[in-house]
């Protein structure tokens, strides 16, 4: 397993991809952060305050979905460069390749999902100051809410990997995911509405500590996503066993 | 010790349509075997299923006596090539094996052995999505060749390959062979397959309809040639000794129905003066042969 992880690794510093997307992810950040602490300035909300800071920062989570594109990327975009055949032939047991991609798509969520929180942090300071303002580093809220994105970036690369096994074709992932987070996730929501905390994107909102709404609280909220993650890794393993590749 | 590939009465369904129906041959250490069908023959899904990308609905594919799945260290047992096979564009192509390689617990220099093997060092560090076809099916061999396995599967090798590579190709089937390896591979060209097989298997619609020793395919359907200027009194040996003749030129004759042994000993006992015997398989006999078993399956 420590082999097949090393070569996952390997792929992905070895696609041009990787980098656009990290650049992506930060990018995207830095003005969500920007643009929250603006708004937020102009509604003359207490910027200080722990509602001030979770209003400003909980957007950092929004360049995740950079993260589930890798995830996609690590386990569908095998068959879209069929480059399926060479891992399969390497690593026989399905399960395990399944695997290495869950765990490695984590893994780049977490070094992603840092380096975009370290962004947010700096970007926010700065306009913060700019404002007038310190931002509140001692604040246990702005780490709460960073060390949630952080999580929340490592929970979409892994079920971006998880639905990309599954489903095997990359672009459909994506735009799928999208479809879901952006527009079908909300309709569900207002249909049945005991149930809306528990979807992914509402798991998501609640790990980040999002305040515009009723949450699950943050550890139950990755324990939701953890757990959605692995039940679509576990049926594609079970798929995979019967399936030719 | 039994043959190093061994298929056992493998069948595969895609739906309503029968990909192979009992599929049974073998094929054993240190010989090239030829897996020749027409296309669509059934080729390439027999060899997926050997390699455990796809599974037979019966029968099993063997190697060492193991479902690939149970090899121990599949790379270092068995190279494939097969046309499903594909290159992140963006990663170069040495790049390409170092994934493989680390992955399977292969170190870095032999990525550098078998990238110099197949020619294709110079070109290693540009991005494989620039590659020919011709450097992709060699980046494709030397990533078989990275475990330096003791078995090779390759399906249409010869597609895509110019008349050197081809002939560079026969070099490294017949050599790998001779150092004791498991060659196995297909074509639907029956010239690509003469040249270099042991062994021919040949295919159709989904059944092994012949397999044996290159030889003995042929064998019985290998004709005599003899050149002599008496070529009547030799017609009249043939119709006595019942051989089927025909006439090939002025003084060339091609005789059915005998070997050369037999031929030369009765000619010599009827005092006919020859001025050359020989036997011959032209690839035409065999492309005969071809034709009429796969003709057959096809009305059958």
């Amino acid at each position: 397993m420590n082999d097949l992880l090393a070569a996952e690794v390997l792929k992905l510093r070895t696609t041009r991809t990787v980098g656009l997307l990290l650049a992506g992810m930060v990018g995207l950040t830095a003005l969500a952060v920007t643009g929250a602490v603006m708004l937020a300035a102009n509604a003359n909300l207490d910027l200080q305050s722990d509602h001030g800071v979770r209003t400003v920062l909980h957007v950092s989570a929004s360049g995740a979905l950079f993260v589930l594109v890798l995830g996609a990327m690590i386990s569908a975009g095998e068959y879209r460069h069929r480059t399926a055949t060479d891992t399969f032939l390497t690593t026989p047991q399905r399960w395990r390749v399944v695997a290495a991609n869950l765990v490695t798509a984590a893994g780049a969520g977490v070094v992603f999902g840092a380096l975009a929180a370290g962004s947010a942090v700096a970007i926010a300071s700065h306009v913060y100051a700019l404002k007038g303002y310190s931002f509140p580093l001692s604040s246990s809220e702005a780490w709460q809410i960073l060390g949630g994105a952080v999580l929340y970036a490592a929970l979409l690369g892994a079920l971006g990997a998880a639905t990309g096994s599954l489903v095997r074709n990359q672009v459909g992932v994506i735009v799928g995911w999208l479809v879901w987070l952006l527009l079908a996730e909300n309709i569900v929501v207002g249909l049945v509405p005991d149930l809306g905390r528990w979807l992914p994107g509402a798991a998501g909102r609640g790990l980040v500590l999002d305040p515009n709404g009723d949450f699950l609280s943050q550890p139950v909220a990755a324990v939701v996503l953890a757990t959605y993650a692995i039940a679509i890794a576990l049926a594609a393993i079970v798929i995979e066993r019967r399936r030719d590749a | 010790m039994g043959p190093m590939i061994q298929v056992t009465g493998i069948s595969k369904r895609y739906g309503a349509t029968v990909a192979l129906e009992g599929v049974t041959f073998s094929a054993p250490s240190g010989a090239v075997t030829g897996f020749l069908g027409p296309n669509g023959a059934g080729k390439t899904t027999t060899l997926r299923i050997l390699l455990g990308l796809a599974r037979p609905d019966t029968g099993t594919a063997l190697i060492d006596g193991k479902r690939y799945a149970d090899l121990p260290s599949p790379r270092r047992m068995v190279g494939a090539v097969i046309d499903s096979m594909g290159f992140e564009p963006g990663r170069s192509g040495r790049n390409h094996l170092r994934v493989v390689a680390r992955a399977a617990g292969i170190g870095k220099a032999r990525v550098d052995e078998v990238l110099e093997f197949v020619d294709l060092t110079g070109a290693a560090d540009r991005s494989a999505g620039g590659y020919s076809q011709g450097m992709r099916q060699r980046l494709a061999l030397a990533c078989a060749l990275l475990g330096d396995p003791a078995v090779l599967l390759l399906d249409e090798p010869a597609n895509g390959l110019d008349p050197a590579g081809m002939a560079w190709l026969r070099r490294l089937l017949s050599d790998w062979a001779a150092e004791g390896r498991t060659v196995l591979f297909s074509s639907h060209v029956l010239t690509e397959v003469e040249f270099v097989a042991d062994r021919i298997v040949i295919i159709d619609h989904g059944r092994v309809v012949r397999e044996g020793a290159a030889q003995n395919l042929y064998g019985s359907e290998r004709a005599v040639v003899v050149r002599t200027s008496d070529g009547v009194s030799l017609e009249r040996l043939a119709a006595a000794e019942g051989w089927e003749v025909r006439r090939d030129g002025s003084d060339r004759l091609v005789i059915r129905g005998a070997t050369s042994a037999v031929v030369g000993s009765a000619v010599a006992k009827a005092g006919i003066a020859l001025s050359e015997l020989s036997s011959e398989v032209s690839a035409r006999q065999l492309e005969e042969l071809f034709l009429d078993l796969t003709m057959t399956e096809h009305q059958a």
